[in-house]
């Protein structure tokens, strides 16, 4: 009881962390520019303070609260900052400065007494911001790297991606609507001649809602949050009513959906073709792809080791591409290592999600956990050409602010629930 | 609610399990298959090459020919005298490499030779994989007499020690700079010089009557001819009082103008004279009496039809286009005082002045030297033998006959003071409109021959008067 009272078990997981990002660095430091400087640990030294600051602060203020998440975060976030000063050391001092902010807001998203009740209540708020920004992007969007879409609202200096955000907004209304309507999307039906369907009118509202997310990021051609938004959908769906129908109903529905894109889209058509095939087109559309396939494979087992081998042959390495970049310097070790703490980070999320005390903070919890799986396995499957390839990010590792921001708020809201599970304020 | 939750979770890790068993199939089981394919890595490949610190091309006293200069991470190949670019080559991650850059690559690139304990170290200390450094043949002093001796003419020079067989100069005009090479490629492409040819080792040209060198040994050591052996010639004087002679062989006129000491009338000369005066009818009759057979059969113990061993790109030089050809009298004569259809490198012509020079013996012609790693000498070239062309006894009588060539004949202009030069020049016919190609072989000084050259100025004239000179700078050079 001492020693959970004050945290030990996440103390020792975060000093691990530490010890991964001071290692990697160093490692970084020496493989390119064969000496250790004082300067070069700054990125480790910086995480540390932060993984440290934050469990006292959780210490203080969530004593009950899981001790696995956030060092959990921490150690993929150790692997993202070592990335990033890898393969765009300029760079490493935003992805630190996300990161500090992240680390803030999960903070004071854990410790928000009221948070959840708060969160439920105003579900239809949350959601027509979070779409209300989306659909800011179709008119102020800016496109800062150049991917071709603009995806991204900017402040000055700062941009911010609202679609990852919406992720989150949108679980939180499903989490809230389905609480409300739990019964009858659970048990009724809707008679429609002889077919015996759901209670589709009841349905309505979060289709509506759903719909408009997944209109308006179509129309932005943001295919990975798409699809994770899709998925999403039918997981709460589905947990909310154990009914498979809404699964293969939904599924089908993708399929029509995804037949009919690839006709209509060039977008969308040259996608899943290069995933098809890449190989006759290995120096034109199919080169990323190939690429990344070439950096998994010169890794092999053990990889070439950090800083030793040529990752940026790989367009967007460092965004869309961290796996591969990962698979050659780290060999399939790292890669399944890495699989391994998502799965940890997924497991943890589920158990949180068991032990809630209320169905809106269970479907919430297991929401935002399976969302943080699926979207971990789309751009995985899509690096390794399982899947065609979507611009999204990989949790936590990926260069990028809002991505990194909104899934230490997931890491958030996770705690708050587990803090409020254990009975604790 | 909670089965459906672990129905989720389980859908979730049953999608980890694909991924994780797709990425043993890609970083396992397709790992070599992948990587072993050009075409797909040699974007890669690009990456890996660029951050090579490839090792130095350096002359026998150690100075820097080429180089490669570390910045960012990312080499640039420098070089410091152009005209070797056909020695050295070029080293360029677009058109590749040449020459010694290509044949030494391994060693220059740090593949062979290096121990992998230090590879080991130096690669987890960030350092860049270090190359070994190639030592050559080649002496600049010589190397620079050359190339100014020869001047802007188009032309090549090569000069090789005759006992090891060690090039000291290899000059071939036009040249490239092997430093602009990337931004001159079209240029270089289309130049009707042909710049990227390296003239010394692949240019073909007719040898004239440098060739005769190789007949007289021939005749020599076949015994169809003796040392003291007296040609009697019937002169006449052409319209300008210019002596001639003319035979018929095989009912074809062998004309010759070549005896510029002697006065109309009867001609008495010596084999020694026959040589010196480069007397087309004289090499005729030998030939006749050599035969198709045995002429051929020495032009290759000379190095004849055999690509010269050396480790940059050379061509074989030719007897005859046709095997059918030397089957006619006439072209027989012809192959004899070094027209017919031959075709030589000047390569080729400096290993045959280099055999008289070493007793008979063709060496093998080397342009590297020594291969020096951090941890000392990984390559050391042996100098040795290629061919055995004639006996000593041989190679003797017909270096004295170079060495009065050179003392009263035609190839005078290459005497120098206080050295005994041994000599032969050529004037090789090309086409009918065309001005003959210059050619001078010799070696000094002859008692104890410590260089042998071949020079041909193309288009030039006279070999005495226009390659002549620049052989005398070039055995200089060495001789200082």
């Amino acid at each position: 009881m001492r020693a959970n009272a004050w945290r030990l078990d996440e103390l020792r997981l975060i000093l691990a962390a530490c010890l991964l990002a001071a290692l990697g660095v160093s490692l970084v430091s020496l493989g390119s520019r064969g000496v250790v400087s004082p300067t070069s640990l700054l990125p480790a030294v910086v995480l540390a303070a932060s993984l440290l600051i934050g469990w006292l602060w959780l210490r203080i203020r969530c004593g009950k609260a899981d001790q696995v998440l956030f060092p959990l975060a921490g150690i993929l976030s150790a692997m993202g900052i070592i990335l990033v000063f890898r393969l765009e050391p300029d760079s490493s001092v935003h992805q630190l400065i996300w990161m500090v902010t992240g680390i803030t807001l999960m903070l004071a998203t854990a410790s928000f007494p009221r948070l959840l009740g708060w969160l439920k209540r105003y579900k239809y708020t949350w959601m027509i911001a979070g779409i209300g920004l989306v659909a800011l992007t179709l008119v102020f969007g800016v496109d800062p790297n150049g991917s071709g879409a603009r995806l991204w609202l900017g402040f000055g200096e700062n941009v911010f991606q609202p679609s990852e955000m919406l992720k989150v907004l949108l679980v939180v209304f499903l989490a809230g609507y389905v609480d409300d309507k739990r019964e009858i999307i659970s048990y009724g039906t809707y008679r429609l001649g002889p077919l015996q369907l759901p209670a589709l009118p009841y349905l309505a509202p979060m289709l509506a809602m759903w719909g408009l997310s997944i209109l308006l990021l179509l129309g932005q051609k943001d295919l990975g949050a798409t699809f994770l938004l899709f998925a999403a959908f039918l997981a709460v769906l589905y947990m909310a009513s154990s009914r498979l129908i809404y699964v293969w109903g939904g599924l089908a529905m993708f399929l029509v959906a995804a037949y009919g894109a690839y006709h209509v889209s060039n977008h969308v058509a040259t996608r899943v073709d290069v995933w098809l095939n890449p190989w006759v087109d290995s120096d034109g559309k199919g080169y990323q792809i190939i690429q990344s396939l070439l950096a998994f494979a010169s890794g092999g087992i053990f990889g070439t080791g950090l800083a030793k081998g040529y990752p940026k042959t790989v367009p967007a390495v460092h965004t869309d591409f961290p796996l591969a970049a990962i698979g050659e310097e780290l060999g399939l070790l790292g890669t399944l290592g890495v699989l391994a703490l998502y799965l940890l980070f997924v497991y943890r999320g589920f158990k949180i999600a068991l032990e809630a005390r209320n169905t809106f903070s269970q479907m919430l919890a297991a929401g935002v956990t399976a969302s943080v799986g699926i979207q971990t396995l789309i751009i995985a499957a899509g690096n390794i050409k399982l899947i065609p390839l979507t611009g999204i990010t990989l949790p936590f590792i990926s260069y990028g602010g809002s991505s990194l921001v909104t899934n230490f708020i997931i890491v958030g809201l996770l705690l708050r629930i587990s803090q409020e599970s254990a009975g604790a304020p | 609610m909670n089965k459906s939750i672990q129905n989720l979770a389980t859908t979730i890790v049953v999608g980890f399990v694909i991924v994780a068993v797709t990425l043993g199939y890609w970083q396992v089981v397709r790992a070599s298959d992948l990587t072993s394919d050009f075409r797909l890595n040699r974007y890669r490949l690009l990456e890996q090459e660029k951050r090579i610190a490839r090792g130095r091309i350096l002359d026998r006293s150690g100075g820097e020919l080429a180089w490669t200069e570390m910045k960012d991470g990312v080499g640039t190949r420098v070089y410091s005298q152009p005209y070797l670019s056909h020695v050295t080559g070029f080293h360029s991650l677009m058109f590749g490499n040449t020459n010694v850059e290509q044949s030494f690559d391994a060693y220059l690139r740090g593949d062979v030779g290096v121990d992998p304990i230090s590879a080991l170290v130096s690669g987890a200390l960030g350092q860049p994989p270090k190359g070994a450094d190639v030592v050559l043949t080649i002496d600049s002093e010589i190397q620079r007499a050359a190339e100014e001796a020869l001047g802007p003419a188009k032309g090549a020079v090569v000069a090789v020690e005759p006992r090891t067989g060690s090039v000291l100069a290899m000059v071939s005009h036009p040249y490239f700079d092997p430093n602009r090479l990337e931004k001159d490629w079209d240029k270089l492409k289309e130049d009707p010089g042909d710049p990227l040819l390296n003239r010394a080792t692949q240019g073909l040209y007719v040898p004239g009557s440098t060739f005769k060198t190789i007949t007289l040994a021939a005749a020599l050591e076949e015994g169809v001819a003796s040392p003291d052996e007296v040609f009697e010639f019937d002169m006449s004087t052409d319209n300008e009082g210019k002596p001639y002679h003319v035979e018929m062989v095989g009912g074809f006129p062998v004309v010759c103008a070549n005896h510029g000491m002697t006065s109309p009338g009867k001609a008495v000369m010596t084999l020694s004279d026959v040589y010196a005066a480069s007397c087309n009818v004289a090499f005729a009759r030998l030939g006749l009496r050599l035969g198709p057979d045995r002429l051929a059969e020495y032009a290759k113990r000379f190095g004849f039809e055999s690509t010269p061993p050396i480790e940059i790109p050379s061509e074989a030089s030719h007897i005859a286009s046709s095997p059918t050809f030397l089957q006619d009298r006439v072209a027989v004569a012809s192959t004899a005082f070094g027209q017919g259809e031959l075709l030589a490198t000047p390569l080729q012509l400096a290993l045959v002045a280099a055999a008289i020079a070493n007793e008979g013996t063709v060496p093998t012609p080397h342009i590297v030297q020594e291969v020096r790693a951090a941890r000392g000498l990984i390559f050391v070239s042996q100098p040795k033998p290629w061919k055995q062309a004639v006996s000593p006894e041989t190679a003797r009588i017909v270096k004295d006959m170079m060495v009065a060539g050179v003392r009263q004949g035609w190839a005078s202009p290459a005497s120098i003071e206080g050295v005994d030069v041994a000599g032969k020049t050529g004037t090789a016919e090309v086409r009918a409109d065309e001005t003959p190609h210059a050619w001078f072989i010799g070696f000094a000084p002859a008692n104890d021959p410590k260089i042998a050259v071949a020079v041909i100025k193309e288009n030039a004239g006279a070999g005495g008067t226009q390659a002549g000179p620049i052989a005398k700078k070039v055995m200089e050079a060495a001789l200082r």
